[in-house]
Protein backbone atom coordinates (compact mmCIF):
# COMPACT_ATOMS: atom_id res chain seq x y z
CA UNK A 1 0.00 0.00 0.00
CA UNK A 2 2.95 2.28 0.76
CA UNK A 3 4.07 2.19 -3.22
CA UNK A 4 0.69 1.76 -4.60
CA UNK A 5 -1.55 4.86 -3.20
CA UNK A 6 1.14 7.56 -3.93
CA UNK A 7 2.07 5.87 -7.30
CA UNK A 8 -1.73 5.38 -8.64
CA UNK A 9 -2.61 9.40 -6.71
CA UNK A 10 0.12 10.61 -8.63
CA UNK A 11 -0.61 9.26 -12.12
CA UNK A 12 -4.78 9.96 -11.19
CA UNK A 13 -3.40 13.61 -10.61
CA UNK A 14 -0.90 13.69 -13.48
CA UNK A 15 -3.06 12.80 -16.11
CA UNK A 16 -5.94 15.22 -14.93
CA UNK A 17 -3.61 18.35 -15.13
CA UNK A 18 -1.87 17.06 -18.10
CA UNK A 19 -5.32 16.82 -19.97
CA UNK A 20 -6.51 19.97 -18.96
CA UNK A 21 -3.31 22.02 -20.08
CA UNK A 22 -4.48 20.86 -23.74
CA UNK A 23 -7.98 19.68 -23.49
CA UNK A 24 -11.24 21.15 -22.57
CA UNK A 25 -13.80 18.37 -21.53
CA UNK A 26 -16.89 19.21 -19.78
CA UNK A 27 -18.84 22.11 -17.43
CA UNK A 28 -18.69 23.30 -14.43
CA UNK A 29 -18.12 20.93 -11.33
CA UNK A 30 -17.48 18.08 -13.30
CA UNK A 31 -15.08 19.61 -16.19
CA UNK A 32 -11.25 18.82 -16.24
CA UNK A 33 -10.51 22.37 -15.51
CA UNK A 34 -12.74 22.47 -12.45
CA UNK A 35 -10.44 19.10 -11.09
CA UNK A 36 -7.33 20.51 -12.36
CA UNK A 37 -7.95 23.40 -10.34
CA UNK A 38 -8.56 22.18 -7.07
CA UNK A 39 -6.05 20.11 -7.34
CA UNK A 40 -3.25 22.91 -7.79
CA UNK A 41 -5.15 24.80 -5.05
CA UNK A 42 -4.55 21.40 -2.72
CA UNK A 43 -0.59 21.76 -3.75
CA UNK A 44 -0.28 25.38 -2.65
CA UNK A 45 -1.71 24.55 0.55
CA UNK A 46 0.65 21.37 0.38
CA UNK A 47 3.43 23.73 -0.57
CA UNK A 48 2.53 26.14 2.31
CA UNK A 49 2.71 23.75 5.01
CA UNK A 50 5.81 22.08 3.54
CA UNK A 51 7.37 25.60 4.29
CA UNK A 52 6.53 24.75 7.88
CA UNK A 53 8.13 21.39 7.95
CA UNK A 54 11.01 22.75 6.38
CA UNK A 55 11.16 25.79 8.86
CA UNK A 56 11.16 22.79 11.94
CA UNK A 57 13.61 20.50 9.61
CA UNK A 58 15.84 23.45 9.78
CA UNK A 59 15.45 24.45 13.94
CA UNK A 60 16.12 20.21 14.75
CA UNK A 61 19.37 20.56 12.56
CA UNK A 62 21.03 23.06 13.99
CA UNK A 63 19.52 21.92 17.68
CA UNK A 64 21.78 18.93 16.85
CA UNK A 65 24.57 21.29 15.68
CA UNK A 66 25.03 23.28 18.70
CA UNK A 67 24.45 20.35 20.91
CA UNK A 68 27.51 18.22 19.53
CA UNK A 69 29.53 21.57 19.49
CA UNK A 70 30.05 20.91 15.45
CA UNK A 71 32.21 23.51 13.86
CA UNK A 72 30.52 26.68 13.66
CA UNK A 73 27.82 25.70 16.11
CA UNK A 74 27.57 29.33 16.92
CA UNK A 75 26.32 29.98 13.83
CA UNK A 76 23.48 28.09 14.58
CA UNK A 77 22.24 29.61 17.55
CA UNK A 78 22.49 32.24 15.66
CA UNK A 79 20.42 30.93 13.08
CA UNK A 80 17.63 29.52 15.53
CA UNK A 81 17.24 33.24 17.33
CA UNK A 82 16.88 34.96 14.06
CA UNK A 83 14.57 32.26 12.83
CA UNK A 84 12.30 33.07 16.24
CA UNK A 85 12.32 36.51 16.69
CA UNK A 86 11.84 37.22 12.98
CA UNK A 87 8.79 33.81 13.25
CA UNK A 88 7.18 35.68 16.34
CA UNK A 89 6.76 39.51 15.17
CA UNK A 90 5.94 38.49 11.96
CA UNK A 91 3.14 36.33 13.33
CA UNK A 92 2.03 38.47 16.01
CA UNK A 93 2.80 41.54 14.37
CA UNK A 94 2.30 41.09 10.67
CA UNK A 95 5.14 41.30 8.40
CA UNK A 96 3.89 45.10 7.37
CA UNK A 97 4.78 46.05 11.04
CA UNK A 98 7.50 48.46 11.73
CA UNK A 99 9.39 46.42 13.87
CA UNK A 100 9.86 43.25 11.51
CA UNK A 101 10.83 45.71 8.36
CA UNK A 102 13.27 47.21 10.88
CA UNK A 103 15.09 43.68 11.22
CA UNK A 104 14.08 42.92 7.87
CA UNK A 105 15.76 46.56 6.48
CA UNK A 106 18.49 46.25 8.63
CA UNK A 107 19.88 42.45 8.82
CA UNK A 108 18.46 40.57 5.96
CA UNK A 109 18.84 42.91 2.99
CA UNK A 110 22.44 44.00 3.82
CA UNK A 111 23.37 41.01 4.71
CA UNK A 112 21.81 38.64 1.46
CA UNK A 113 23.24 41.48 -0.89
CA UNK A 114 26.56 41.68 0.76
CA UNK A 115 27.19 37.90 0.26
CA UNK A 116 26.01 38.17 -3.32
CA UNK A 117 28.12 41.21 -4.30
CA UNK A 118 31.64 39.03 -2.72
CA UNK A 119 30.78 36.88 -6.18
CA UNK A 120 32.68 39.85 -7.88
CA UNK A 121 36.02 39.16 -5.57
CA UNK A 122 36.05 35.62 -6.30
CA UNK A 123 34.75 36.29 -10.06
CA UNK A 124 37.53 38.46 -9.94
CA UNK A 125 40.82 36.15 -8.71
CA UNK A 126 38.81 32.64 -10.71
CA UNK A 127 38.99 34.64 -13.68
CA UNK A 128 42.87 35.37 -13.30
CA UNK A 129 43.68 32.16 -12.01
CA UNK A 130 41.64 29.98 -14.43
CA UNK A 131 41.14 31.91 -17.83
CA UNK A 132 44.44 31.12 -19.45
CA UNK A 133 44.65 30.15 -22.72
CA UNK A 134 46.02 26.25 -22.40
CA UNK A 135 44.51 25.21 -25.40
CA UNK A 136 42.67 26.01 -28.62
CA UNK A 137 38.56 24.93 -26.89
CA UNK A 138 40.25 27.52 -23.69
CA UNK A 139 41.85 30.57 -26.29
CA UNK A 140 38.01 30.10 -27.77
CA UNK A 141 36.13 30.99 -24.55
CA UNK A 142 38.88 33.28 -22.98
CA UNK A 143 38.48 35.62 -26.77
CA UNK A 144 34.92 35.27 -26.82
CA UNK A 145 34.10 35.93 -23.14
CA UNK A 146 36.85 39.09 -23.32
CA UNK A 147 34.57 40.43 -26.37
CA UNK A 148 31.28 40.25 -24.73
CA UNK A 149 32.88 41.39 -21.49
CA UNK A 150 33.78 44.12 -23.57
CA UNK A 151 30.92 44.77 -25.51
CA UNK A 152 28.81 44.49 -22.11
CA UNK A 153 30.24 47.01 -20.50
CA UNK A 154 29.64 51.34 -20.96
CA UNK A 155 33.47 51.95 -21.09
CA UNK A 156 33.97 49.13 -23.66
CA UNK A 157 31.87 51.12 -26.61
CA UNK A 158 34.96 53.65 -25.55
CA UNK A 159 37.43 51.52 -26.37
CA UNK A 160 36.21 49.67 -29.12
CA UNK A 161 33.11 51.14 -30.88
CA UNK A 162 32.33 47.60 -32.42
CA UNK A 163 32.34 45.88 -29.26
CA UNK A 164 28.75 46.32 -28.37
CA UNK A 165 27.60 44.92 -31.82
CA UNK A 166 30.36 42.24 -32.11
CA UNK A 167 29.11 40.73 -28.42
CA UNK A 168 25.28 41.16 -29.46
CA UNK A 169 26.55 38.80 -32.51
CA UNK A 170 28.20 36.03 -30.24
CA UNK A 171 24.60 36.36 -28.53
CA UNK A 172 22.50 35.75 -31.24
CA UNK A 173 24.40 33.36 -32.94
CA UNK A 174 26.40 30.69 -30.87
CA UNK A 175 25.39 31.70 -27.47
CA UNK A 176 21.50 31.56 -29.05
CA UNK A 177 22.33 27.85 -30.73
CA UNK A 178 23.37 26.74 -27.50
CA UNK A 179 21.19 27.64 -25.71
CA UNK A 180 18.65 26.44 -27.39
CA UNK A 181 20.01 23.06 -27.89
CA UNK A 182 20.22 23.18 -23.95
CA UNK A 183 16.42 24.15 -23.68
CA UNK A 184 15.36 21.18 -25.69
CA UNK A 185 17.21 18.61 -24.17
CA UNK A 186 16.17 19.36 -20.89
CA UNK A 187 12.54 20.06 -21.59
CA UNK A 188 13.15 16.24 -23.90
CA UNK A 189 14.73 15.04 -20.24
CA UNK A 190 11.83 16.47 -18.44
CA UNK A 191 9.05 14.93 -20.59
CA UNK A 192 10.52 11.69 -20.27
CA UNK A 193 11.26 11.92 -16.58
CA UNK A 194 7.80 12.77 -15.87
CA UNK A 195 6.25 10.00 -18.18
CA UNK A 196 8.10 7.59 -15.71
CA UNK A 197 6.98 9.03 -12.54
CA UNK A 198 3.53 8.78 -14.10
CA UNK A 199 3.46 5.20 -14.44
CA UNK A 200 5.50 4.58 -11.86
CA UNK A 201 8.93 3.62 -12.74
CA UNK A 202 10.62 6.18 -11.04
CA UNK A 203 10.11 6.67 -7.77
CA UNK A 204 12.95 8.22 -6.22
CA UNK A 205 10.75 10.84 -5.31
CA UNK A 206 8.99 8.46 -2.57
CA UNK A 207 12.49 7.83 -0.95
CA UNK A 208 13.07 4.70 -2.77
CA UNK A 209 15.52 3.94 -5.73
CA UNK B 1 60.81 31.93 -8.56
CA UNK B 2 60.69 34.26 -11.28
CA UNK B 3 58.32 37.41 -11.99
CA UNK B 4 56.05 35.55 -13.79
CA UNK B 5 55.80 32.57 -11.39
CA UNK B 6 55.27 35.06 -8.48
CA UNK B 7 52.54 37.35 -10.78
CA UNK B 8 50.98 33.71 -11.64
CA UNK B 9 50.81 32.96 -7.84
CA UNK B 10 49.96 36.39 -6.95
CA UNK B 11 47.94 36.91 -3.55
CA UNK B 12 44.06 36.62 -4.16
CA UNK B 13 43.92 39.59 -1.00
CA UNK B 14 45.87 41.89 -3.67
CA UNK B 15 43.56 40.99 -6.31
CA UNK B 16 40.24 41.80 -3.79
CA UNK B 17 42.27 45.17 -2.96
CA UNK B 18 42.95 46.35 -6.29
CA UNK B 19 39.07 45.45 -6.75
CA UNK B 20 37.43 47.34 -4.24
CA UNK B 21 39.70 50.50 -5.05
CA UNK B 22 38.79 50.33 -8.57
CA UNK B 23 35.52 49.41 -7.81
CA UNK B 24 35.01 51.85 -4.79
CA UNK B 25 36.58 55.53 -6.67
CA UNK B 26 33.60 55.15 -9.81
CA UNK B 27 30.41 55.23 -6.92
CA UNK B 28 32.07 57.91 -4.97
CA UNK B 29 33.02 60.31 -7.77
CA UNK B 30 30.76 59.40 -10.85
CA UNK B 31 31.82 59.78 -14.39
CA UNK B 32 28.70 59.20 -16.19
CA UNK B 33 30.36 57.05 -19.34
CA UNK B 34 27.77 57.28 -22.45
CA UNK B 35 25.42 54.53 -22.51
CA UNK B 36 23.75 52.73 -25.72
CA UNK B 37 20.33 51.45 -25.00
CA UNK B 38 20.11 47.61 -26.39
CA UNK B 39 16.91 46.73 -28.58
CA UNK B 40 16.11 44.27 -25.62
CA UNK B 41 15.56 46.89 -23.10
CA UNK B 42 14.24 49.06 -25.77
CA UNK B 43 11.36 46.56 -26.66
CA UNK B 44 9.92 46.85 -22.94
CA UNK B 45 10.00 50.30 -22.96
CA UNK B 46 8.09 50.76 -26.29
CA UNK B 47 5.51 48.00 -25.60
CA UNK B 48 4.89 50.03 -21.84
CA UNK B 49 4.58 52.78 -23.57
CA UNK B 50 2.28 51.93 -26.46
CA UNK B 51 -0.16 50.22 -23.44
CA UNK B 52 -3.60 51.92 -23.80
CA UNK B 53 -5.37 53.52 -20.84
CA UNK B 54 -7.11 50.71 -18.33
CA UNK B 55 -4.82 47.77 -19.25
CA UNK B 56 -3.86 45.44 -16.58
CA UNK B 57 -0.36 45.04 -16.03
CA UNK B 58 1.16 42.18 -13.31
CA UNK B 59 4.47 42.47 -11.93
CA UNK B 60 5.48 39.95 -10.49
CA UNK B 61 8.15 40.46 -8.01
CA UNK B 62 10.59 37.09 -7.95
CA UNK B 63 13.81 38.16 -6.67
CA UNK B 64 15.07 38.34 -2.82
CA UNK B 65 17.56 40.87 -1.05
CA UNK B 66 20.86 39.02 -2.55
CA UNK B 67 20.37 40.38 -5.95
CA UNK B 68 18.40 43.17 -4.40
CA UNK B 69 21.79 45.73 -6.00
CA UNK B 70 21.40 44.42 -9.76
CA UNK B 71 17.11 43.91 -9.78
CA UNK B 72 15.74 46.56 -7.15
CA UNK B 73 17.02 49.41 -9.92
CA UNK B 74 14.85 47.28 -12.50
CA UNK B 75 11.33 47.24 -10.60
CA UNK B 76 12.35 50.69 -10.05
CA UNK B 77 12.34 51.81 -13.22
CA UNK B 78 9.67 49.62 -14.59
CA UNK B 79 7.45 50.78 -11.67
CA UNK B 80 7.99 54.51 -12.50
CA UNK B 81 7.31 53.67 -16.11
CA UNK B 82 4.03 52.13 -14.98
CA UNK B 83 2.87 54.72 -12.52
CA UNK B 84 3.66 57.86 -15.38
CA UNK B 85 0.72 55.89 -17.72
CA UNK B 86 -2.40 57.22 -16.72
CA UNK B 87 -5.17 54.43 -16.60
CA UNK B 88 -2.81 51.59 -16.15
CA UNK B 89 -3.67 49.45 -13.56
CA UNK B 90 -0.63 47.60 -12.08
CA UNK B 91 -0.82 44.27 -10.19
CA UNK B 92 2.36 43.24 -8.03
CA UNK B 93 2.91 39.80 -6.50
CA UNK B 94 5.56 37.77 -5.89
CA UNK B 95 6.27 33.46 -6.47
CA UNK B 96 9.21 34.12 -4.31
CA UNK B 97 8.67 34.53 -0.81
CA UNK B 98 10.21 37.75 0.19
CA UNK B 99 8.78 39.57 -3.01
CA UNK B 100 6.41 41.23 -1.69
CA UNK B 101 8.04 42.91 1.00
CA UNK B 102 10.62 44.52 -1.74
CA UNK B 103 7.55 45.72 -3.95
CA UNK B 104 6.30 47.62 -0.36
CA UNK B 105 9.40 49.16 0.06
CA UNK B 106 9.42 49.83 -3.56
CA UNK B 107 5.20 51.62 -3.33
CA UNK B 108 6.70 53.76 -0.25
CA UNK B 109 9.69 55.11 -2.22
CA UNK B 110 8.02 56.16 -5.85
CA UNK B 111 5.95 58.80 -6.85
CA UNK B 112 2.47 57.03 -7.87
CA UNK B 113 1.48 60.00 -9.42
CA UNK B 114 -2.02 60.00 -8.12
CA UNK B 115 -2.41 56.06 -8.57
CA UNK B 116 -4.34 55.01 -5.69
CA UNK B 117 -3.94 51.93 -3.93
CA UNK B 118 -7.47 49.14 -4.70
CA UNK B 119 -7.84 51.26 -7.20
CA UNK B 120 -4.99 51.64 -9.42
CA UNK B 121 -2.91 49.20 -8.10
CA UNK B 122 -2.38 46.34 -5.48
CA UNK B 123 0.48 44.56 -3.87
CA UNK B 124 -1.35 40.64 -3.56
CA UNK B 125 1.73 39.41 -1.95
CA UNK B 126 3.84 35.72 -2.21
CA UNK B 127 1.62 32.24 -3.01
CA UNK B 128 4.23 29.54 -2.22
CA UNK B 129 4.48 26.51 -5.17
CA UNK B 130 6.64 27.81 -8.07
CA UNK B 131 5.31 26.88 -10.89
CA UNK B 132 2.22 24.99 -9.33
CA UNK B 133 1.53 28.92 -8.27
CA UNK B 134 1.58 30.24 -11.25
CA UNK B 135 -0.49 28.06 -13.21
CA UNK B 136 -3.42 28.72 -10.00
CA UNK B 137 -2.84 32.44 -10.15
CA UNK B 138 -3.46 32.37 -14.27
CA UNK B 139 -6.08 30.04 -13.93
CA UNK B 140 -8.09 31.95 -10.53
CA UNK B 141 -6.85 34.93 -9.55
CA UNK B 142 -9.09 35.75 -6.65
CA UNK B 143 -8.81 32.19 -5.41
CA UNK B 144 -4.74 31.95 -5.58
CA UNK B 145 -5.03 35.50 -3.78
CA UNK B 146 -8.29 35.66 -1.74
CA UNK B 147 -6.82 38.77 0.45
CA UNK B 148 -3.90 41.30 -0.44
CA UNK B 149 -0.38 41.79 1.27
CA UNK B 150 -2.05 44.11 2.85
CA UNK B 151 -4.78 41.86 4.40
CA UNK B 152 -7.93 43.37 2.41
CA UNK B 153 -10.23 40.97 0.98
CA UNK B 154 -9.62 41.10 -2.78
CA UNK B 155 -13.59 41.85 -3.22
CA UNK B 156 -13.64 45.00 -1.73
CA UNK B 157 -10.66 46.40 -4.01
CA UNK B 158 -12.01 47.88 -6.86
CA UNK B 159 -9.46 47.66 -9.49
CA UNK B 160 -9.65 43.56 -8.98
CA UNK B 161 -13.57 43.29 -9.84
CA UNK B 162 -13.11 42.87 -13.50
CA UNK B 163 -9.44 41.01 -13.35
CA UNK B 164 -10.18 36.88 -12.66
CA UNK B 165 -7.54 35.23 -14.93
CA UNK B 166 -4.55 35.92 -17.09
CA UNK B 167 -6.83 36.08 -19.57
CA UNK B 168 -7.42 39.89 -18.28
CA UNK B 169 -4.02 40.58 -17.99
CA UNK B 170 -2.33 42.39 -21.11
CA UNK B 171 1.23 42.14 -19.88
CA UNK B 172 2.90 40.51 -17.32
CA UNK B 173 6.70 41.36 -16.14
CA UNK B 174 8.73 39.34 -13.76
CA UNK B 175 11.70 40.33 -12.27
CA UNK B 176 12.93 37.18 -11.64
CA UNK B 177 16.39 36.17 -10.42
CA UNK B 178 16.15 32.61 -10.35
CA UNK B 179 13.73 29.34 -10.55
CA UNK B 180 10.94 29.86 -10.62
CA UNK B 181 11.52 32.98 -12.99
CA UNK B 182 11.27 32.75 -17.04
CA UNK B 183 10.55 29.20 -18.03
CA UNK B 184 8.07 28.69 -15.76
CA UNK B 185 6.03 31.58 -16.78
CA UNK B 186 6.52 31.10 -20.46
CA UNK B 187 5.12 27.39 -19.85
CA UNK B 188 2.00 28.53 -17.29
CA UNK B 189 1.40 32.38 -18.51
CA UNK B 190 2.45 33.50 -21.87
CA UNK B 191 1.97 30.24 -23.62
CA UNK B 192 -1.82 28.79 -22.88
CA UNK B 193 -3.27 32.14 -22.33
CA UNK B 194 -0.98 34.72 -25.04
CA UNK B 195 -0.13 37.15 -22.30
CA UNK B 196 2.66 39.31 -23.36
CA UNK B 197 5.94 38.81 -21.34
CA UNK B 198 8.57 40.43 -20.74
CA UNK B 199 11.40 39.87 -17.46
CA UNK B 200 13.87 42.11 -15.81
CA UNK B 201 16.81 39.28 -14.87
CA UNK B 202 20.53 39.07 -13.06
CA UNK B 203 22.94 39.04 -16.02
CA UNK B 204 24.17 35.94 -15.58
CA UNK B 205 21.01 34.48 -16.54
CA UNK B 206 20.30 36.62 -19.41
CA UNK B 207 22.23 34.67 -22.18
CA UNK B 208 19.58 30.91 -21.17
CA UNK B 209 17.13 33.18 -21.77
CA UNK B 210 17.46 35.02 -25.01
CA UNK B 211 15.95 32.10 -26.99
CA UNK B 212 12.90 32.90 -25.72
CA UNK B 213 13.43 36.78 -27.00
CA UNK B 214 14.19 35.72 -30.35
CA UNK B 215 11.35 33.51 -30.85
CA UNK B 216 8.60 36.10 -29.53
CA UNK B 217 7.59 34.28 -26.63
CA UNK B 218 8.93 37.80 -24.80
CA UNK B 219 8.80 40.91 -26.04
CA UNK B 220 12.23 41.96 -24.57
CA UNK B 221 14.26 41.83 -21.15
CA UNK B 222 16.16 44.23 -18.68
CA UNK B 223 19.65 42.43 -18.84
CA UNK B 224 21.30 43.18 -15.04
CA UNK B 225 22.32 46.25 -13.76
CA UNK B 226 22.59 47.56 -16.96
CA UNK B 227 19.59 47.21 -18.17
CA UNK B 228 18.00 49.40 -15.40
CA UNK B 229 20.64 52.07 -15.96
CA UNK B 230 19.38 51.73 -19.96
CA UNK B 231 15.75 52.01 -18.82
CA UNK B 232 16.32 54.88 -16.34
CA UNK B 233 17.58 56.85 -19.13
CA UNK B 234 14.76 56.19 -21.77
CA UNK B 235 12.99 57.57 -18.62
CA UNK B 236 15.37 60.15 -18.09
CA UNK B 237 15.20 59.68 -14.57
CA UNK B 238 18.58 59.33 -12.57
CA UNK B 239 18.84 56.30 -10.31
CA UNK B 240 21.07 53.88 -8.28
CA UNK B 241 21.67 52.38 -11.70
CA UNK B 242 23.15 54.78 -13.50
CA UNK B 243 25.20 55.10 -10.95
CA UNK B 244 26.48 52.30 -10.66
CA UNK B 245 27.44 51.20 -14.42
CA UNK B 246 30.46 53.42 -13.63
CA UNK B 247 31.74 50.66 -11.40
CA UNK B 248 30.69 48.06 -13.38
CA UNK B 249 32.50 49.57 -16.32
CA UNK B 250 35.36 49.55 -14.17
CA UNK B 251 35.34 46.19 -12.27
CA UNK B 252 35.01 44.63 -16.28
CA UNK B 253 38.15 46.50 -16.84
CA UNK B 254 39.69 45.11 -13.97
CA UNK B 255 39.10 41.67 -14.63
CA UNK B 256 39.74 41.90 -18.42
CA UNK B 257 43.32 43.14 -17.23
CA UNK B 258 43.78 40.81 -15.05
CA UNK B 259 43.35 38.02 -17.30
CA UNK B 260 45.45 39.94 -20.01
CA UNK B 261 48.10 39.86 -17.26
CA UNK B 262 47.66 35.99 -16.17
CA UNK B 263 48.00 35.03 -19.72
CA UNK B 264 51.00 37.06 -20.70
CA UNK B 265 52.75 35.97 -17.45
CA UNK B 266 51.62 32.07 -18.46
CA UNK B 267 53.24 32.25 -21.83
CA UNK B 268 56.24 34.41 -21.38
CA UNK B 269 56.71 32.16 -18.11
CA UNK B 270 56.28 28.93 -20.04
CA UNK B 271 58.20 29.96 -22.72
CA UNK B 272 61.11 30.59 -20.04
CA UNK B 273 60.32 27.18 -18.67
CA UNK B 274 58.63 28.47 -15.49
CA UNK B 275 55.21 28.23 -15.23
CA UNK B 276 52.82 25.50 -16.62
Amino acid sequence: MKKEVPTITTFVVGVIVILDYFFQLGTGTLSLEYFSREIQNWMLIVAAFAMGLAAINLIRLHVVQIRQRKTGWYNSVALIITLVVMSIIGISMGTDSPLYRYWYNALLVPIDATIFSLLAFYITSAAYRAFRARNFDAAVLLVTAFIVMLGRAPIGEQIWSSAPSVANWIMDYPNMAGQRGIIIGSAIGAVSLGLRILVGMERTYLGQD
Amino acid sequence: MSVWDKLLSLDRRWIYLILFVVVSYPLLFPIGLPLTVSRETHRVYDYIESLPPESVVVVSFDYSPSSYAEQHPQAVAIMNHLMRKPGVKIICTAFWEQGPMLCEELLESIDTHGKEYGKDYVNLGFVPGGETAMSAFAGDIPKTFPVDHRKNPIDTLPMMADIKTANDIDFFISIAAGSPGVPEIVRQIEGPYKVPFAAGLVAISVPISMPYVQSGQMVGLLAGLRGAAEYEQLLDMKGTATVGMDAISFSHIVVLVFIIISNVAYFLGRHKGGAK
